[in-house]
């Protein structure tokens, strides 16, 4: 099966806010984050399921990532791209009972996927530890 | 890796959190995963560990990650498989886990691979003859088990295993 690829929203004034906010974690938030993703990036579709994303109801293309990071559920909104092998992390936010910090978190979402769509904003790799996610291993040179 | 690797050089607290983040995720989705294999709802894996749904929910969820010793082997005694729970060194570690693989989640129950494996007993004098084995032959004293990768394979061992026939026989040497 082929890797998921990781990538995250960039305004249109090229502010990669995802990024930044996945590079601040400490230690813990961002093995927490890492791991979570790597897991995914080698589960098929059909099992992105609870409690390791959830699906926002009913046509919502959104679906959540959940890890914990600074001791607080996290949740890291996004969408399958058209591409068929991309998941777009939209946004960061936090979660608890039924309320996202900061408020508005998926109103914020959705415009900005309706801003990637649109062309206005762009996405760029997720990178982890300064590189892009999944690492590409490289192959040892043929003699 | 290696960027992992170096992070973890140079803090203790990345090693750590590396470790934490890595046994709760990858449980969590190999329950899940063993779970789906076998067909069975929440509720009925909740039924077989005497306890609720919820409970199992909680397993599921890496961000619970407080199951005792006790839980896992009450859930390899439900998922009728092994558990290994050992301390390695970080380096092997990070080796196996930092690119997991999918398919490797799901584990066959007892009941289901037993069939598939079969125990013969061989002289010893052949088997130091011979210079070629079937790979997926391990020795057990003068046991084998044999435990091929496929069923085709499981096949051909399980008709011929119970002689000594099959193996291969010691090439010859030249004078």
């Amino acid at each position: 099966m082929l890797e998921w690829r990781f990538s995250v929203y960039v305004s249109p004034s090229g502010r990669n806010d995802v990024q930044s906010t996945i590079d601040h974690y400490d230690d813990y938030g961002s093995a927490a984050f890492e791991r979570a993703v790597t897991h995914l990036a080698v589960t098929p579709k059909n099992q992105w399921q609870e409690p390791h994303v959830k699906k926002l109801k009913n046509e919502d293309p959104l679906h959540e990532i959940r890890y914990k990071a600074d001791n607080r559920s996290t949740r890291a909104p996004g969408y399958f791209d058209q591409d068929g092998h991309t998941f777009v992390i939209v946004l960061v936010c936090y979660h608890k009972g039924r309320v996202y910090e900061p408020p508005g978190a998926f109103k914020s979402a959705h415009a900005r996927l309706k801003q990637i769509q649109q062309g206005t904003a762009t996405t760029a790799p997720l990178q982890v530890d300064g590189e892009d996610f999944p690492a590409h291993e490289e192959e040892p040179e043929r003699p | 890796m290696e960027k992992t690797f170096l992070r973890m050089k140079k803090s203790p607290s990345a090693r750590d959190a590396y470790v934490q983040a890595e046994v709760v995720t990858a449980l969590a989705h190999q329950i899940r995963a063993i779970r789906m294999q076998r067909n069975w709802s929440q509720a009925a894996l909740a039924q077989k560990l005497c306890t609720t749904q919820a409970a199992v929910s909680r397993l599921e969820d890496p961000a619970y990650g407080r199951m005792s010793v006790k839980t896992l082997l009450d859930l390899s005694r439900a998922f009728d498989t092994g558990l290994r729970v050992q301390f390695v060194s970080l380096v092997t570690m990070l080796h196996e886990t930092h690119k997991p693989k999918a398919d490797l989640r799901e584990v066959p129950a007892f009941e289901d691979e037993a069939p598939l494996v079969s125990f013969y007993t061989v002289s010893k004098t052949l088997l130091q003859n011979q210079s070629v084995r079937p790979a997926s032959v391990v020795m057990l004293d003068s046991a084998h088990l044999s435990l091929p990768s496929e069923p085709r394979q499981t096949l051909r061992f399980q008709l011929t295993s119970r002689s000594t026939t099959y193996l291969p026989q010691p090439t010859e040497t030249a004078t």
